[in-house]
């Protein structure tokens, strides 16, 4: 073992591992005795022995290099910690505690329909190897450990295989990710054969500055598709909401972070001096952001909510990175910082907020049976904690100051203020300005969406039996959404602070020209001092002399009750914004009224509100075609006769023959 | 500012923020009666209505949650702290780095946010109209206000609306030269704020036909201190909105960056009075849009703040 930080850091992280691994193993045996207790237990605990590991090895971090018999062919098992990988681990760490204290109760109300053995395998294996993707510090155990990442993602999407939904999300999710990893592999390739130490597989021995935007383009893209960004997203609205909820959690708060950490590490720690990829994310970003939000918006099943706005948060993240090579390509090196800062920022945030509000629709489908925006309502009433919790979740992902995703959004306005005052560009200057539009769109587009997603879910009346007899999740389950919430309020209030903590991440990513480091200098935490002393002094003043206070039904225009029917439901509360961005949605509404006055007394009226999948069919149909077309035709070369495949078999050989004299 | 002059300017703001609001409300009521040939009410009295509704009884449904019982005050407080933060008066407080216009403008989304879910809350059939078509308007709205704010940020290279709006040459220097750009950014936060507070041709806050409100149907089921608290806190929104608008005008008047500290005070106040008659006179002449016509008349307040991104790029 050969560390230049500190060695029991890198015990610990080993120690990690080592309880992961075993978790891994005891569940793969089919008739394994143990339950769920522990193998949550043995999650948790290597997480807690990650966190350690990551306060000892700040900010130097180590190197640890696995013993010979453990090699990958052509290069070792390298591990490297650094400060750029902290944050990541950080998130990753968090979000597996709280999954495995979340995930017992969760799989008692699944019961029979998920092989729980599978599930604990998979979930181990899917948190160990995204945290050996983070820390590898060559391409070789990149690949390997990214695959692992991948396939046991893919397994736990299946989870619940029955379902014909599940079984289509999870291949068009194996589709996507395998072309992600072939484009990464493809990169790769290329790099270490042209690095500078001929063959090497390290990445500090890569230069990306040197060669054409070959590698660099396919890894951005490979990249691009595994973080869901525009038009590579349109797997994620269906692998992430298809997944048991602590899993979900997984992918939107730590997966597709693993996509922007590598974007990060080639990208800033390999000198890329490419203004078209810069222009790219920040391009892609920015449709990302307003697509995926839209689409969030419209969205009726609570996951699939979700799972688009992680579209949207990611685009967001995408965007900053790209003004932050912007700002490095054109030398604006405080505009840089910022930019860095707010896309770190808002990976952490994100973590926390989106990780929270899967657990919370986990525990809602728990307690209701249904995500179906359309059958819940009033959960409130049952459900207190979850609604509580839910609620700090949807204020921090609105951006709603004092929580923490302002912090974020204000650095990432910031980084595009500073871009269009400080660029010598007129474009660059428009650039800046028309982002700060887009974005102040996307934000009141968020605050749309996710006061949909809470109002119609927890408030109002019940839509359905189901969402009448809820009942609270269990204990473990409150607890894990609890941890969360507590870590959004400790980032929202610490907000300065920890953007003070990104400096030697920023000082690693911008090592010869860093200099001071951006700062988040709203005092947020006296101001919601103030705020509460306000909110005591009017409550004083005015709840001094009680007053009576009745409680009666909703006002109902004298009729009597309504039936929740009449309430708002989760699509006509979307419909206006269908209906204003109904060419970029494909938003048509078909209304029937049928019977013999239909003006007057009509005896049915049927709404039906439909979205045509546009991107789909125009950008992904032909291609599915022309692949299928083609394997078809390869078919034909399948006769199952011995003599035609033994005739292949001679021309092959022949052909390789020729081949080689010829080289 | 020395701090002596900070806490005069504090306690100036509160006076003004406590007893000019209502006053708005007045004025836009006694107008539009005086341009009906009605005499109107007293000009006191929404300040006797907000005294009646703090003195009733409070009817509360019983399907609602927390989250309506607290709204009213949540939102009274985040709109106090905007007051404070906002310089929507010349003689305001000041603020360097709290009056950030991304905060401003997210601590009013914190305001809708609450609204939304109050109005969601108690499952009633307008409250959930009202919340949607809230939701709608503010994302006409918001692109609008926050490019006009941040075209003169970029000018004035910080996103302080304080150090913005501060009539200092030593601060602004370019933004001295440019009273066009001024002028567009205050009619466009002007046209948004019509929008914003729910006033015609977006907005009738005077019927109670449930099909046509917004705002209104949204506070359907508050009563009592909650109404009066609801009311006043919108009035408020009122004044700074307005005043925002205002001071955006009052800066393109070049005489007033060297005024002293009294005429702009004047100034600040009697911009508020004069955007006031205006949205009255609008009240009293135009009708009010059909729904879906909305978003045209919003696209005014866009195109403004577009012509001012335009100048803030061009000037630098």
């Amino acid at each position: 073992m050969q560390d230049p930080g500190s060695p029991l850091a890198a015990t610990l992280y080993l120690a990690a591992n080592a309880f992961w691994i075993a978790g891994i193993l005891i569940a793969l045996p089919p008739r394994t005795g143990a339950g769920h207790k522990f193998f949550a237990s043995l999650l948790a605990t290597g997480s807690l022995f990650l966190i350690a590991s990551l306060v000892l090895a700040w900010p130097t971090g180590f190197v640890w290099t696995a013993p010979q018999p453990i090699f990958l062919g052509m290069a070792p098992v390298e591990l490297k910690l650094d400060a750029l990988t902290t944050p990541f681990l950080l998130i990753l760490a968090l979000l597996s505690f709280a999954v495995a204290i979340f995930s017992p109760g969760y799989l008692d109300h699944l019961k029979d329909r998920v092989d729980t053995r599978l599930y604990w395998c998979c979930t181990t294996l899917f948190v160990f190897s995204m945290a050996q993707v983070i820390t590898s510090a060559n391409g070789l155990t990149f690949l390997v450990f990214w695959e692992m990442m991948s396939l046991s993602s893919v397994a736990l999407v299946m989870a619940e295989p029955i379902r014909h939904r599940a079984q289509r999300a999870a291949l068009i999710y194996l589709g996507a990710t395998r072309f992600a990893t072939a484009l990464i592999a493809g990169s790769f390739i290329w790099l270490s054969s042209a690095s500078s130490a001929a063959h090497s597989w390290r990445f500090s021995d890569w230069d990306m500055s040197v060669h054409s935007y070959v590698p660099a383009l396919l890894l951005f893209l490979g990249l691009c598709i595994k973080a869901g960004i525009w038009p590579f997203h349109i797997w994620l609205p269906y692998a992430h909401p298809e997944a048991p909820a602590p899993v979900s959690a997984l992918m939107s708060g730590v997966m597709v972070k693993v996509a922007i950490y590598a974007m990060l590490r080639f990208f800033f720690f390999l000198p890329v001096y490419s203004s078209v990829i810069a222009y790219t994310a920040i391009a892609l970003g920015v449709i990302s952001s307003v697509w995926g939000i839209l689409f969030a918006l419209m969205e009726h099943d609570l996951k699939r909510l979700l799972a688009y706005s992680t579209v949207e948060n990611v685009g967001l993240i995408v965007s900053a990175i790209g003004l932050a090579m912007l700002g490095r390509i054109s030398g604006q090196i405080y505009l840089t910082e910022l930019a860095l800062a707010a896309a770190l920022l808002h990976c952490v945030n994100h973590g926390c907020f989106k990780g929270l509000l899967f657990l919370g629709a986990g525990s809602v489908d728990s307690g209701a049976h249904t995500r179906d925006l359309g059958y819940l309502g009033g959960l409130a009433k049952n459900m207190p904690w979850t609604m509580a919790l839910f609620f700090i979740g949807c204020a921090s992902i609105a951006a709603l100051p004092p929580f923490n995703g302002f912090a974020s959004k204000w650095l990432l306005y910031q980084s595009y203020l500073n871009l269009a005052f400080s660029s010598d560009h007129i474009l660059q200057r428009s650039l800046g300005l028309i982002v700060i539009g887009i974005f102040s769109l996307v934000g009141a587009l968020s605050l749309a969406c996710f006061t949909k997603a809470f109002g119609i879910a927890f408030l109002g009346r019940p839509r359905s039996d189901q969402a009448l007899k809820a009942k609270e999740c269990s204990e473990g389950m409150k607890q894990a959404q609890l941890l969360l919430a507590l870590c959004c309020l400790a980032l929202s209030f610490s907000a300065s602070a920890t953007v003070l903590l990104f400096q030697p991440v920023l000082k690693l990513l911008l090592k010869p020209i860093y200099t001071a480091g951006p700062i988040f200098s709203i005092p947020m935490t006296t101001l919601f001092v103030i705020g509460c002393a306000t909110t005591l002094l009017i409550y004083i003043l005015f709840n001094s002399t009680r007053a009576h206070v009745r409680e009666y039904n909703t006002w109902d225009c004298g009729y009597g009750p309504l039936p929740a029917r009449a309430e708002e439901t989760g699509t006509s509360f979307s419909h206006p914004i269908g209906i204003i961005f109904g060419t970029l949605l494909q938003y048509r509404t078909i209304t029937q009224i049928g019977g013999r006055d239909r003006r007057h007394f009509p005896e049915h009226i049927a709404v039906e509100v439909y979205m045509f999948p546009a991107l789909e069919a125009i950008l992904y149909k032909p291609g599915i075609a022309a692949i299928q077309s083609l394997s078809g035709a390869l078919v034909k070369m399948q006769t199952a006769n011995i003599h035609i495949h033994l005739l292949y078999v001679f021309v092959a050989m022949i052909v390789l023959v020729c081949v080689g004299i010829y080289l | 500012m020395s701090a002596a002059t900070n806490y005069v300017a504090f306690i100036l703001t509160a006076l003004t923020a406590l007893l000019l609001p209502p006053l708005l409300l007045a004025t836009i009521r006694k107008t539009k009666a005086r341009m009906q040939n009605r005499l109107g009410t007293r000009l006191f009295q929404p300040y006797y209505d907000l005294l009646k509704f703090l003195a009733k009884a409070e009817t509360v449904s019983s399907t609602t949650s927390w989250v309506f019982r607290s709204t009213a005050v949540a939102n009274l407080v985040t709109v106090i702290l905007i007051a404070f933060l906002t310089p929507w008066l010349s003689y305001g407080p000041h603020f360097r780095d709290a009056s950030d216009l991304f905060l401003i403008v997210y601590l009013f989304g914190l305001a809708r946010f609450m609204t939304v879910l109050a109005a969601l809350d108690a499952g009633s059939v307008f409250g959930g109209f009202g919340a949607s078509r809230e939701v709608t308007l503010a994302l006409l709205i918001e692109p609008g206000v926050v490019l006009a704010l941040a075209s003169l940020a970029c000018v004035a290279h910080t996103s302080s609306l304080g150090s913005i709006m501060s009539y200092s040459l030593v601060d602004n220097p370019v933004l001295y030269t440019q009273p066009i750009m001024w002028l567009l950014a205050g009619s466009g936060l002007f046209l948004a704020s019509v929008a914003e507070l729910s006033r015609m041709p977006v907005d009738d806050p005077t019927t109670h036909l449930e099909l046509t409100m917004v705002h209104e149907a949204m506070i359907l089921e508050n009563s009592g201190r909650n109404l009066a608290l609801t009311e006043y806190t919108h009035v408020l929104k009122m004044a700074v909105l307005l005043g925002l608008s205002g001071q955006c005008f009052l800066h393109s008047v070049a005489d007033l960056w060297s005024a002293n500290d009294l005429v702009r005070g004047a100034a600040s106040i009697a911009i508020i009075f004069a955007l006031t008659l205006v949205i009255a006179l609008m009240e009293s002449l135009i009708v009010k849009l059909q729904w879906r016509k909305v978003p045209e008349f919003i696209s005014y307040a866009v195109g403004m703040s577009l012509l001012c991104f335009l100048i803030a790029v061009g000037v630098r």
